[in-house]
């Protein structure tokens, strides 16, 4: 546990090996996309463009969640989470790709948004092609904005630190970030007022610019069934997948970049902790609509739930709550699950599985007769997905440090 | 009552040194030791270590008792004196998860609050005192026999004790 240890792990943030990564990512990406780009325009291009669409608002919403909880720690002034923060940061490089994938989407409009081909007189000139599309892409263009400014004043400290470590494009790609930064306390204080006060203003814009997405891309899919709660629905379980994402991601870059000394059990139990609750909170969510849907028993209410919870839908209803709820509820309820690598690997993923199977389902019976079909098309489009977010992903990590020196420090400082 | 044991008590000026006292000491086997600290502080929770709390099975009984009394009671109640309500079924489940929710919490913490105080009654450890641990210093009692004092009095002695008395 000396500084000179330290030293070589923050050395090794800066030279992060994401060869595996972005290979990886890069394979399934082209095999992915070119398989969607294939199906877009055969036979039943709305099969393609319904997961498309699923995987949109899953991937974004992982991208967007992580990049949350790093600002939700500037809010509260949290230290725990310092040698991880940056591993949730990272996400961010896949926003500029979500926001070309936006506007992808909007090739793909009529075969997924009904109001098109019937349009729906009682939303009045809410829900038309031209506003929907405008005001999703402004919303998503601010947002990301924010968000990508946000790590960027976080990253300028590290890596002006890290200029000696690195050369090459590197060093350039280092001078260029930092700048006039030189760690000097004017400049120190300044950056750190501009994160102080990016941060809030990045969470309550997600909050509200989540739901809108929420309303807008998947509320919107049954024009004719209405739950205030929706937004707040869709951006919480979007942290909650952004929390496994970063769990998934200090398992493997800890083993990776051999992190032991400054990720110890404790961070593991910490984030167990978080996605315990969070976990919790979506059960809770669901419940709470649930409930009033059942008691009020309003026709245009209970449809939603008819098609999700009874009939050819019910398996995969069924499903969603087990995976997501009472499989990492009863998982991590335990300390040792928690801080034991390989029991937390295994419940975190299940409940991501699980998030992406609840945003299936939010999607398909919306949109289609048919029952819940998994196949090439789906696995194919949702391989691309992951494979344009771990490129994304593990080219900012070949970019920029991983481990940021001051805020380790930080938190091991806090612990003594 | 109970009647405070013999042993040695022992005052410290600083963290570190009262931590790593507390290390040696655990390290020749003794564990039934009082430490005294004016403020919360990490090192020597961590030096002193995490007994798992008794306390937290009486708070799992307590849930589960008033997870099943909720069940119970709303379910008796309405199969018992049968009425129609918003035409749902006599016995719904989805409304009495609430009720069976609250119940657990209201169950879990009595009887938290009940293990509490049993184990604060009958588990506890008298040991001597001194008033500066309210204030600056940091003590550890550690109740011995006569004959193992002169050993105990080296370690806490070695590992920088400001004061080492012995306590009848």
């Amino acid at each position: 546990m000396t500084a000179a240890t330290h030293e070589e792990i923050y050395k090794r943030g800066a030279a992060a090996p994401s060869g595996a990564m972005v290979g990886v990512g890069a394979v399934l990406a082209v095999l992915g996309m070119g398989l969607f780009a294939f199906l877009a325009g055969g036979d039943d291009p709305g099969r393609a463009w319904r997961i498309f669409h699923v995987d949109f608002v899953f991937f974004t919403g992982i991208a967007m969640g992580a990049v949350i909880f790093a600002a939700i720690q500037k809010v509260v002034r949290g230290k725990w989470a310092g040698p991880i923060i940056r591993l949730a940061e990272a996400a961010v490089a896949f926003l500029p790709v979500a926001l070309v994938l936006f506007l992808l989407l909007f090739l793909g409009r009529d075969h997924l948004f009904p109001w098109i081909e019937h349009p729906t007189p009682v939303r009045g000139n809410w829900l038309t092609v031209t506003w929907v599309f405008w005001r999703d892409f402004l919303a998503l263009l601010v947002l990301f904005s924010v968000a990508i400014a946000f790590v960027y004043h976080d990253l300028r400290p590290d890596v002006s630190k890290l200029r000696g470590e690195v050369n090459g494009w590197k060093l350039r790609l280092y001078e260029m970030v930092a700048g006039s930064y030189d760690d000097s306390e004017a400049h120190r204080e300044l950056n750190d007022r501009r994160i102080y006060r990016l941060a809030p203003w990045l969470i309550l814009l997600y909050a509200y610019l989540f739901s809108l997405i929420g309303f807008d891309l998947i509320m919107s899919l049954a024009p004719y069934w209405i739950s205030n709660l929706f937004g707040a629905y869709y951006f919480m379980g979007s942290f909650l997948t952004g929390l496994t994402m970063l769990g998934l991601m200090t398992v493997y870059w800890r083993a990776k970049l051999q992190l032991h000394e400054i990720v110890g059990e404790k961070i593991f139990h910490d984030l167990g902790k978080l996605i315990f609750g969070f976990t919790m909170f979506w059960a809770y969510l669901v419940y709470s609509q649930f409930l009033v849907i059942w008691y009020g028993n309003l026709a245009e209410e209970t449809s939603f739930l008819f098609y999700r919870l009874w009939g050819e839908w019910r398996p995969v209803g069924l499903l969603v709550g087990i995976l997501v709820f009472l499989v990492p509820f009863c998982g991590l309820i335990w300390v040792k699950s928690k801080i034991t690598p390989f029991t937390f690997t295994l419940f975190v993923t299940i409940s991501l599985f699980g998030m992406w199977l609840e945003r299936y389902l939010l999607v398909q019976p919306s949109l289609t007769e048919m029952g819940p079909a998994f196949g090439l098309v789906e696995f194919g489009v949702t391989a691309g997905f992951l494979g344009l977010f771990l490129l994304s992903y593990g080219l900012f990590a070949r970019a920029f440090p991983m481990v940021s020196p001051r805020l380790s420090q930080k938190a091991l400082h806090s612990i003594h | 009552m109970k009647k405070v044991p013999g042993g040695i008590l022992a005052v410290f000026e600083h963290v570190d040194a009262a931590a790593e006292s507390i290390k040696a000491l655990k390290g020749v086997g003794y564990d039934d030791f009082t430490v005294y600290s004016p403020v919360p502080n990490h090192e020597l929770e961590e030096a002193v270590g995490h007994p798992v709390s008794p306390v937290r099975l009486w708070t799992l009984l307590g849930g589960l008792t008033g997870l099943f009394f909720g069940f119970a009671l709303t379910l008796w109640t309405s199969y018992d004196y049968p009425i129609v309500v918003g035409g749902k079924g006599i016995g719904s489940i989805p409304p009495y998860i609430i009720i069976a929710f609250e119940m657990t919490i209201l169950f879990g913490a009595l009887s938290t609050v009940a293990g509490l105080v049993f184990h604060a009654v009958m588990d506890s450890r008298p040991a001597a005192y001194d008033p500066r641990f309210t204030d600056d210093h940091i003590g550890v009692f550690v109740p011995c026999p006569v004959e193992r004092r002169p050993n105990v009095e080296d370690i806490l002695k070695e590992h920088g004790a400001k004061e080492v008395r012995v306590e009848l």
